[in-house]
C-alpha cells in the first residue's frame, strides 16, 4: 500500500472546503458572535462543497490515501445530502436559535466540523475512518445537543447521550478490533475476501464481531432496541439540533452501514440479514406504535424518525445493490421531509412545540399550514409527495428479497403512524383556532422550508430524478 | 522468564481490577486503578510495544488518573462510602462482564491472523512489519495513516471547541 500523496488532497476538496471554513469562523468568533457572518458562511461552504464534490467526481471514481477512502457515485450522493442538511440547517438556525444564548459562531463550527466527519464517514472504506468520522459525528453532536446551557433539560439530554453513545462506540470499537484480530485487515474489501477465503462467516468470533459493530451502527442511527436516546436527546436539544441529528447523521450512519452490509460484511452472511431484518421490523413496529402516544413536537418527530430509520433498513435487507439504492432513495428523501417538518415546527415558536399549538392553523396561516400538511403526508407515505415513493422502493426491495411478512408490517405499521401524522393534519383544519396568529416566518426559514417541499413534490412526481443517481457502491 | 512476569502481570491486573471496583472508598478504587494501568503497561512492554507502554504510563496512569481524583474531589465522599456499593443493576453488569470474558475465550482458541498480517486484499493495517516501535508507529502515522491521523486531530479540535463552549460563563445579558 502506498502512502498518502498531494494529489489525495484533491479528493477530499468538499472536506478541506468545509473543514477550512470551520477554522475561519473559530479563530473569527469573538468578532461575528452577534452577526449573521456564521450562517451565511455556512450556507456558503456547504453550496461549495457541493459543487467541489461534483467537480472531484467528474474524474472516474478512485481510491484516496492508500485505500483508506474512496470517491465514488455513492459517497458523493450523501456528500451532496450532507451539504444540503447542513445549508438548511443553518438556515433554520437562525430562527432556532434565537434568544437561545447559544455562541453563534462555535454552533456553526461544530456543525461543519460534524458534516466533515459525516462526509469522511460516507467515503469510508476502511475501519479506521470509518470509525474515526464516526465519532467525529457524535462528540460534535453531544456538544450541540448541550450548546443551550441555560436550559437544564439540554444538559440533561448532552449528558445521558453522551454515556450511552460512548459506550456503543466501545462495543463497536471491540467489534472491529476482533475482525481485525481475525482477518488481519481494516479495509472493507480485505474484509470480505478474507472472511470468504477462509470460511469465517459461521465463525462464532465473526459472528459476535458482526452483532457488536452492527449494535453500535444502530445506535448511531437509533433503530430500535438502541433507540432509548433519541427522544430525550431530540427534545432536550434546541430543535434545529434536533433536525440536524434527524436529517444528516441518520443519512450518515445509514450510509455507513450500506458500505458495511454491502462490501465488508456481504450479501451471503445469513446472520447479517437476520439482524437487518430484526432492526427494521422492531424499529418501524416500536416507532409507528411509540408515535401516536407523543403531543410534544420534538419527540414525536423523534419516535418518527425510529420508525423512518427502520424504514430505510429495509431496503439493505436484500443485500443486493438495488436494495441499497432504495435505502438512499429513502434516506434522500427523508433529510428533506423531516428538515421541512422541522422546520415549521421552529417557524411557529413555543406554539409549535406541542400538538395542541397547531389547532386552526389553516385560517390563520394558510400557507404555512399548507406545506405542514405536505410534509405531514410525506411522512405517512401518501402518493404524490417523495414518502411514497421512498416507502415503495424499500418495501418492493424487501418483497424482492423473500420477506413478505418484513414488507406487510411496514404497510400496517404506516398505516398506524398515519393517526398520528392526520390528527396534525385535522388538528390545523377542522378546529377554530385558540392562540393568536403566529408572527411572519422569516426569509431564511421560509427558503429552507419552501427548498424542503419542492423536493418532497419534486421527488413525488418525478422520482427518477433521484432513484437514477441512488446507486449502491 | 517471560512467561512468568506475563503470568504476574496479567493476574495482578485482574485483581487490581476487581478491588478497583470493590473498595468502599473511592480514594482506595483510584489507587486500584493505578496499579492496574501500570501492570497493563507492563504486559504493552512483554509485547514489544514501548511506545503504547509509555503512553499507558503517562496519559493513563498520570493524567487521566489525576483528571478522575479531581471528580472524586467533587463528590461526598462520607456519603459515596455510607452508600450501597452495589447498585440494582449490577446482575446485568455481572452478565456482561462474563460474556466479554467468554468473548476474550473464544478469540484465543481462534488462530488470529496479525503476525502474518499479509492477507489477501492487504488493508490499511496490513504492512506492519514491526509493531509498536517509536519510530515505525511515527512512519506509520504520517504516511498511510495521515487521513485518519488528521481526522483524530479534528475531533480533538472539536472536543476543545465543545469544552470551552459548554464550561464558559455567558454574560446575563445575552
Amino acid at each position: 500500500m502506498n502512502g498518502a500523496t498531494v494529489a489525495d488532497l484533491g479528493l477530499v476538496l468538499p472536506e478541506l472546503i468545509l473543514t477550512g471554513m470551520a477554522l475561519v469562523l473559530i479563530l473569527v468568533a469573538r468578532r461575528i458572535q452577534s452577526t449573521s457572518v456564521p450562517v451565511v458562511a455556512t450556507v456558503l461552504a456547504a453550496a461549495a462543497a457541493v459543487a467541489a464534490s461534483w467537480w472531484v467526481l467528474s474524474k472516474e471514481p478512485q481510491s484516496a490515501f492508500g485505500g483508506l477512502i474512496t470517491v465514488d457515485g455513492y459517497a458523493q450522493f450523501f456528500k451532496v445530502l450532507v451539504a444540503a442538511a447542513l445549508a438548511l440547517v443553518a438556515l433554520l438556525s437562525v430562527k432556532g436559535l434565537e434568544g437561545s444564548g447559544a455562541p453563534r459562531s462555535e454552533y456553526h463550527v461544530l456543525l461543519l466540523l460534524a458534516s466533515v466527519g459525516m462526509m469522511l464517514t460516507v467515503s469510508a472504506v476502511d475501519m479506521v475512518t470509518f470509525y474515526l468520522g464516526l465519532e467525529l459525528i457524535t462528540l460534535c453532536s453531544y456538544i450541540l445537543v448541550g450548546i443551550t446551557v441555560d436550559r437544564p433539560s439540554s444538559n440533561e439530554a448532552a449528558i445521558k447521550y453522551f454515556l450511552l453513545a460512548s459506550f456503543a462506540s466501545a462495543l463497536m470499537l471491540f467489534g472491529i478490533s476482533i475482525t481485525y484480530g481475525l482477518t488481519g485487515t481494516t479495509s472493507f474489501s480485505g474484509v470480505a475476501a478474507s472472511i470468504a477465503e477462509r470460511g469465517l462467516a459461521d465463525d462464532p468470533l465473526q459472528l459476535a464481531a458482526l452483532a457488536l459493530i452492527a449494535a453500535g451502527l444502530a445506535f448511531k442511527i437509533g433503530a430500535v432496541p438502541f433507540h432509548s436516546w433519541v427522544p430525550d436527546a431530540y427534545q432536550g436539544a434546541s430543535t434545529p439540533v434536533a433536525a440536524f441529528l434527524a436529517s444528516g447523521s441518520k443519512a450518515a450512519g445509514l450510509a455507513a452501514l450500506g458500505r458495511v452490509v454491502v462490501i465488508a460484511f456481504g450479501p451471503d452472511s445469513p446472520a447479517l440479514s437476520i439482524i437487518l431484518v430484526g432492526l427494521a421490523a422492531l424499529s418501524v413496529a416500536v416507532g409507528s406504535v411509540l408515535v401516536l402516544a407523543q403531543t410534544d413536537m420534538k419527540r414525536l418527530l423523534a419516535y418518527s424518525s425510529i420508525a423512518h430509520v427502520g424504514y430505510a433498513v429495509m431496503g439493505l435487507t436484500a443485500g443486493t445493490d438495488a436494495g441499497a439504492s432504495a435505502t438512499m432513495t429513502y434516506a434522500f428523501f427523508y433529510v428533506f421531509m423531516t428538515l421541512g417538518a422541522f422546520g415549521v415546527v421552529i417557524g411557529l415558536g413555543a406554539r409549535g412545540a406541542t400538538l395542541d399549538g397547531y389547532q386552526g392553523l389553516a385560517s390563520q396561516r394558510p400557507g404555512v399550514a399548507g406545506v405542514m400538511l405536505l410534509f405531514l403526508l410525506a411522512l405517512t407515505g401518501i402518493p404524490l409527495t417523495s414518502g411514497f415513493v421512498a416507502k415503495f422502493v424499500v418495501i418492493s426491495s424487501a418483497v424482492g428479497a423473500g420477506y413478505v411478512v418484513l414488507a406487510v408490517l411496514a404497510v400496517v405499521c404506516s398505516v398506524v403512524s398515519a393517526f398520528v401524522y392526520m390528527r396534525i393534519a385535522v388538528l390545523m383544519y377542522m378546529r377554530e383556532p385558540e392562540s393568536p396568529t403566529p408572527a411572519r416566518f422569516p426569509v431564511t426559514l421560509s427558503v429552507a422550508i419552501a427548498i424542503a417541499a419542492i423536493v418532497t413534490l419534486v421527488g413525488g412526481v418525478l422520482p427518477r430524478l433521484i432513484t437514477d443517481w441512488a446507486v449502491a457502491p | 522468564m517471560q512467561e512468568a512476569t506475563f503470568y504476574y502481570l496479567a493476574a495482578a491486573s485482574v485483581a487490581s481490577a476487581f478491588f478497583a471496583v470493590t473498595r468502599r472508598n473511592p480514594v482506595h478504587s483510584m489507587l486500584w486503578v493505578l496499579a492496574l494501568f501500570l501492570h497493563v503497561a507492563g504486559i504493552f512492554l512483554i509485547l514489544g510495544a514501548e511506545f503504547l507502554a509509555a503512553v499507558q504510563v503517562i496519559v493513563y496512569a498520570g493524567a487521566i488518573l489525576i483528571f478522575y481524583l479531581f471528580v472524586l474531589m467533587l463528590l461526598d465522599l462520607p456519603g459515596e462510602e455510607a452508600r450501597p456499593r452495589f447498585g440494582v443493576h449490577w446482575p446485568f453488569a455481572v452478565v456482561a462482564g462474563l460474556s466479554l470474558g467468554a468473548l476474550a475465550w473464544l478469540a484465543q482458541m481462534e488462530p488470529l491472523v496479525i503476525e502474518k498480517a499479509a492477507v489477501a486484499g492487504g488493508g490499511a493495517a496490513a504492512d506492519t512489519p514491526e509493531l509498536g516501535s517509536l519510530e515505525n508507529l511515527g512512519t506509520q502515522l504520517f504516511g498511510p495513516f495521515a487521513l485518519p491521523f488528521e481526522m483524530a486531530s479534528l475531533l480533538l479540535l472539536a472536543a476543545i471547541i465543545g469544552a470551552v463552549v459548554l464550561a464558559k460563563k455567558r454574560a446575563p445579558a445575552s
